[in-house]
């Protein structure tokens, strides 16, 4: 071969190089200037990543700013089962994981045998701690998620009004439920993209969006008051093996909410498992047949329209009144009462000639002012209304019978603002619970104040009201037990049979006791109601006392002073206030 | 005979010209201007995501803490801790409180704030 071919030969094959050379230069060129949108969007949409950012639920507060409920972040332990290669390998990782889990092995070892899974869940909602500590031991074909559950730091306290929220960070009752818009924020979000090995690129971030973290809802629940109130209900529950009992605790200028208990009761962090009647609220939503408390608000009603005086006397026919063919009786048989002792003494018959003075149109009238037969328009879901029947569907008999809290149908929310109502001169506040709402950032987005929705009663009967009710709780009446050392409390108790099975049956009673303190300036209103007590059943026995023992605790918590010092106070010099 | 120069074949002017230099430059300045700033914002970006990771970490410690927080400090909880070292405690009787009552010409604390106010607006003490 001559060294001309030789070099001919070299020319062609530099040649031939230069141009694939060339022709991959122009393509590269091409691909880059003029892309198709095809190859845009196969390109982009490997590398794009759009990534929701967690948002995490707001907070559910006392008074006192003490955290009810909150957010907490989690690990989800997910399994890869594909590289998990051998049985030796699936087996070590499977004793591991159960140890540190605390889960059944063959469970675990179950899950990891499916090769053609690369995605199973071992555990959802794990500590961080305890995740970190299985990301520590390396195994294979194990790794995390992020997630979080709500928890409820105080277990059962205020369960009913808290609520729960589900897994998925839905409300499904109590306050989790009505302001669930306002507590689960929003989802922020993150376009972006990744390299070949799925890392994020930082510098190639596009849109981001910050996430809104829910709001924070502050409660005018006051934890302190709330545990004395469920202790001394679950004490009282177990002492007269009532089937139910529940309280509520008002702040009576206000409508303020500090307490309200339902017995049983449930932990919201283990909703799931709950006894559906345990996560019930029956201070709003179990109607009740009131019994005798409910006539305070018929003898307020008279004493209002002028149609009796306070020491008017009634015959109250020795126990037994025959009104419409039908007997009434009493359950302190007396004689002659005044307007005052059939409060003191709770008579059905004095009650019920006290609301024939008024008749029907007028009773009528003031209860549905009172705020019987529909809700108060509380702030939780579920509240019922009552059962209060229009006139026109009254009997002849009604008129002797719902004076004494029969026919009718009441929430202890109902009664407890009624009673209230007199205690605040005759002013009806509509009860609230949520004090404020606070986004993230501090800024108030609603704010609960008190409003007045009506004054059914003038102050004048409002006030001698207060003095009538005291009497209860005065030696002679109905409510001894319910007083409390130093302070002078007014109330009213109430004996309901219960109606069951078609018919009133004696053997099954709700006990109550409603009740406000210091009589001298009304500051809280206390209601106490006990179903089925056994043996005892009466109001005064049952619900007095156990109103006696919430009510001694909660004016020391709440600092409420003495009728001893309201009294020095009003009698010294003008402008000492105490 | 004598060959002249010819001075065009032979010209003294660089074989390269200095435009060329200076765009040269010019590209290698931007090349590793570029190769710079791109390492820059490399950098940055893994410092933002660690600072991202340690926001979440101490956020979630936060939570974790108040949450613990909460339940310690509860109220059954401390019950249960003073029955286990048998402390009994008791609220006061209300004989033993003593209530201390202002004076009839003392105002009372939510008195007290406008009549500051009106002082300092008389030409008083500026600062409330």
């Amino acid at each position: 071969m001559t060294e001309r071919t030789t070099t001919w030969r070299m020319v062609v094959a530099l040649i031939v190089v230069l141009a694939l050379w060339m022709v991959l230069a122009a393509r590269l060129v091409y691909l880059h200037a003029f892309p198709s949108p095809k190859l845009v969007a196969d390109s982009q949409g490997g590398h794009q990543i759009k990534r929701e950012l967690p948002v995490s639920r707001g907070r559910i507060l006392d008074v006192h700013g003490s955290i009810l409920a909150l957010d907490l972040p989690m690990k989800n332990v997910v399994a890869d089962p594909t590289l998990t290669t051998n049985d030796q390998q699936k087996y070590s990782v499977a004793m591991q994981l159960a140890q540190t889990l605390k889960l059944d092995p063959a469970l675990i070892l179950w899950r990891l045998e499916r090769p053609h899974s690369r995605y199973q869940i071992i555990q959802k909602f794990v500590a961080v701690e305890t995740a970190t500590n299985l990301a520590g031991m390396k195994l294979p074909g194990v790794f995390f998620e992020d997630s979080s559950t709500r928890r409820y730091p105080h277990g059962a306290l205020a369960c009913h009004i808290i609520g729960f929220a589900n897994l998925e960070g839905v409300g499904g009752a109590g306050i989790e439920q009505r302001l669930n818009d306002l507590l689960k924020g929003r989802p922020g979000l993150r376009i972006g993209e990744q390299d070949g090995k799925r890392r994020e690129l930082y510098n190639r971030r596009g849109t981001e969006i910050d996430p809104q973290d829910g709001a924070d809802v502050h409660l005018t629940l006051d934890l302190n008051v709330q545990y004395l109130v469920e202790r001394a209900l679950g004490e009282a529950m177990r002492v007269h093996q009532a089937k139910r009992i529940w309280c509520l605790v008002e702040r009576v200028r206000t409508g303020e909410i500090l307490a309200m208990a339902s017995l049983p009761n449930y932990d919201p962090n283990a909703y799931r498992t709950a006894d559906t009647n345990a996560m019930k609220n029956l201070v709003i939503s179990h109607t009740y047949e009131p019994g005798s408390t409910f006539k305070l608000a018929t003898v307020a009603a008279a004493l209002n329209e002028g149609t009796v005086t306070s020491d008017q006397v009634f015959d109250c026919e020795n126990g037994k009144w025959l009104y419409q063919k039908r007997i009434l009786h009493d359950y302190h048989p007396a004689g002659r009462l005044s307007v005052a002792d059939i409060i003191k003494k709770s008579s059905n018959i004095g009650a019920a000639k006290i609301a024939l003075t008024l008749g029907e149109e007028r009773l009528e009238s003031y209860l549905r002012a009172f705020g019987f037969g529909h809700r108060t328009g509380f702030d939780l879901p579920g509240e019922e209304g009552g059962i209060l029947a229009p006139r026109e569907r009254w009997t002849a008999l009604s008129i002797s019978r719902i004076p004494m809290g029969h026919e009718v149908a009441v929430t202890a929310l109902q009664l407890l603002n009624a009673l209230c109502c007199i205690a605040n001169d005759g002013h009806l506040m509509r009860p609230y619970v949520i004090a404020r709402v606070e986004d993230a950032k501090g800024r108030l987005l609603r704010r609960g104040e008190p409003v007045e929705v009506g004054q059914p009663i003038s102050e004048d009967t409002a006030r001698l009201m207060q003095q009538l009710l005291v009497r209860a709780t005065e030696p002679g009446g109905t409510a001894t037990k319910a007083c409390v050392s130093g302070y002078t409390v007014a109330g009213k108790t109430g004996t309901a049979v219960k109606f069951v099975n078609g018919t009133y049956d004696s053997r099954y009673n709700v006990a109550s006791f409603a009740g406000f303190l210091p009589a001298e300036r009304p500051e809280i209103g206390i209601m106490v109601i006990v179903d089925e007590p056994q043996p005892l059943h009466t109001g005064g026995l049952i619900a007095a006392p156990v109103f006696s023992q919430i009510a001694s605790n909660v004016v020391r918590c709440l600092q409420i002073p003495s009728s001893a010092t309201l009294l020095a106070g009003a009698a010294g010099s003008t402008g000492g206030v105490p | 005979m004598k060959t002249r120069r010819n001075r065009k074949k032979f010209s003294r002017e660089a074989a390269i010209p200095s435009p060329f230099f200076l765009a040269l430059g010019l590209g290698m300045f931007i090349f590793f201007g570029y190769i710079w700033l791109d390492q820059r914002c490399e950098a940055l970006g893994r410092r933002l995501s660690q600072l991202e990771i340690q926001k979440v970490e101490l956020q979630r410690q936060v939570k974790q803490e108040r949450s613990r927080w909460e339940s310690a400090k509860s109220l059954e909880q401390v019950e249960r801790l003073l029955q286990r070292h048998h402390v009994v405690m008791t609220w006061p009787d209300e004989r033993n409180i003593v209530r201390i009552r202002r004076a009839a010409d003392e105002p009372s604390a939510a008195e007290a704030a406008p009549v500051r106010h009106q002082y300092a607006r008389a030409g008083g003490i500026a600062h409330d």
